[in-house]
């Protein structure tokens, strides 16, 4: 774990590479979610769409 | 109601100009405040949300197909030095200044917006232009102005499947008009580089190869489009330029440059990988067999009706539909794929070609990915809760009539603040779509002059004019290049205004 987060930390393509998958995966999962009327998953999902966007808005070295 | 409805857009509007935010950051920001907005304000539901957030997957895999592996296509090339011999090859053919920034920093600029994009033109030509001796300000100017009316149809078609995505309209009605206004566009660009060269002066003495230059790249990259073709629009429009420009520099004006030799079959190979697209797409758009073949795969959901708690009705509908096999995206990966054989097989790679290739490409369009991402989001969100439709409503109410001389300026507005053409029609195509709806306007005029707009302004968004500046030795002097270029791209916009205004209101 302290590895990965020190590979994200000196690697701007990777970090943002985790955001943009953080951001289309839990996305797309919204789809099953919402056909299987799971309340759950769906706030799960949006709940990651959320938080890659505010790790887009705050990251670590990049204006 | 129009004030909350527009808050999403100016919170990346203020973020990335006022704060010189990227649009990775900006976009973030803008995505969060549409999501609280069409929650507490206009009622959207979570299975409204849910359905939003996956047809924007859809759109947005659409857009960066195209993105990652034009990028992919052109790193190709320029790591095997094509792009270089180009560079090298221009400059020799004639001494005649004018004659040297229209060949240069039209349309070669443009063939490169073509086959590129993503800031490359101005990147590449600025220093060569500062090397033939022009000022680093005019280096600048000549080609952030010259590929301009290739940008729509250029980098691939990248920002004309922008438009097509956010509006769920289909090439046959958008590409017509687009075609028009950015061939209208392209004349008025190299007036504008002979203008920056040597004033009224060097247009009288150009305004010939002007024209039939003019005539040339546009009726080739009208043709392109309206065949279908419109992800190699731009590329063909800028052969087409060299073509006729190339034999131009050499009869008319000048003598040739004698310090330099021109290996033609050099040049051939280094033109191989965009052969081998122009030869892939005419085979898949204009072999029927071929392209159902190819159709027959594809991504895509079937979305239910949706609707929030204000009232507001999204119908049932397929999304956004990936042809994967027949996708320009990847057409363009067979390309970088084949060109990339071809090079290997030709010698011209050193050893770890593939490993930079890879990663210059995957460090160029990541951010950019997550800034499209988090924007193609927040516009799908904004649909769905009825704000895009609010707004289109104050729009038509306020403007009225007068919309069509706006539409350009809204598209241009959109690129300067979101850096590019593209993120552009993501963002305001598909309020420009229903405004002109609500008027009763043709809505391939209006978005004709949403993507023109959009193509001018994003050469004057603050990202590329940096990246414009620090090519040609200006870091620092940003602002002296906005002062110059500005007021070029201002009267350009006014002519467009025109233009659309006579379109919708004469024809």
């Amino acid at each position: 774990m302290k590895k990965i987060i020190v590979s994200l930390k000196s690697d701007p393509a990777l970090y943002y590479l985790v955001v943009f998958l953080l951001m289309i995966i839990p996305a797309l999962l919204l789809f099953p979610a919402a056909e299987g009327e799971n309340q759950v998953g769906l706030i799960i999902f949006l709940g990651l769409v959320i938080l890659a966007n505010l790790a887009a808005i705050f990251p670590y070295n990049s204006k | 109601m129009f004030i909350l409805a527009i808050s999403p857009i100016l919170v990346i509007l203020i973020l990335m100009v006022g704060f010189r935010w990227k649009a990775s950051r900006a976009g973030g920001l803008g995505y969060l405040a549409a999501l609280l907005i069409s929650w507490i304000w206009f009622g959207i539901n979570l299975e409204t949300l849910a359905y939003a957030h996956a047809k924007a997957v859809f759109l947005i895999m659409d857009v960066l197909l195209i993105i990652w592996t034009a990028f992919l296509l052109y790193r190709v090339v320029a790591e095997a030095g094509g792009i270089e011999i180009l560079s090298t090859m221009l400059p020799h053919l004639t001494t005649d200044k004018g004659m040297q920034a229209l060949l240069i920093g039209w349309i070669f600029a443009s063939f490169l917006q073509g086959v590129g994009g993503f800031g490359v033109p101005t990147a590449v030509i600025a220093p060569i232009l500062v090397g033939l001796g022009f000022s680093p300000l005019n280096a600048v100017l000549i080609p952030s102005l010259g590929h301009t009316w290739a940008v729509t149809f250029g980098s691939l078609g990248a920002s004309f499947n922008a438009m097509m995505a956010a509006t769920g309209l289909d090439w046959e009605v958008l590409a017509p008009s687009a075609g028009i206004f950015l061939g209208i566009t392209g004349l008025l660009v190299g007036i504008a580089v002979a203008w920056v060269v040597g004033g009224w002066k060097t247009l009288r003495r150009l305004w010939l190869p002007i024209l039939v230059i003019a005539l040339g790249m546009s009726t080739a990259q009208y043709l392109t489009a309206n065949l279908g073709l419109w992800n190699i629009g731009g590329l063909m429009g800028g052969t087409a330029g060299l073509m006729i420009g190339i034999p131009l520099a050499w009869v008319l004006h000048g003598k040739a440059n004698s310090t330099g030799k021109i290996n033609w079959g050099d040049l051939l190979i280094s033109l191989a990988g965009y052969g081998v697209l122009v030869l892939l797409t005419l085979i898949i758009q204009l072999v029927p067999p071929v392209k159902a073949f190819l159709s027959q795969v594809k991504l895509g959901f079937t979305f239910p009706e949706t609707i929030t708690a204000s009232g507001y009705i999204v119908p049932a509908g397929p999304g956004r539909q990936l042809y994967i096999f027949c996708h320009a995206g990847m057409i363009l990966l067979v390309s970088s794929l084949a060109a990339y054989l071809i090079f290997k097989k030709a010698g011209w790679y050193k050893e770890g070609t593939l490993g930079r290739i890879v990663k210059s490409t995957g460090s160029r369009v990541i951010g950019s990915s997550v800034g499209i991402t988090s924007i193609v989001m927040m516009a799908v969100i904004m649909q769905h809760a009825g704000m895009t439709d609010t707004l289109a409503q104050g729009f038509s109410n306020t403007i009225g009539w007068f919309y069509p001389v706006v539409a350009p300026w809204l598209g241009a507005l959109g690129a300067v603040m979101t850096g590019s053409n593209a993120n552009s029609n993501l963002v305001f195509s598909a309020l420009q779509l229903r405004t002109a709806e609500i008027l009763g306007l043709p809505v391939a005029i209006i978005l004709a002059a949403q993507t023109t707009g959009g193509a001018l302004g994003s050469v004057a968004a603050p990202t590329k004019v940096i990246v414009g500046a620090s090519t040609a030795g200006m870091e620092g002097k940003e602002g002296d290049i906005l002062r110059k270029l500005l007021p070029i791209i201002c009267i350009l916009l006014l002519a467009i205004s025109l233009i659309t205004a006579l379109a919708v209101y004469l024809l």
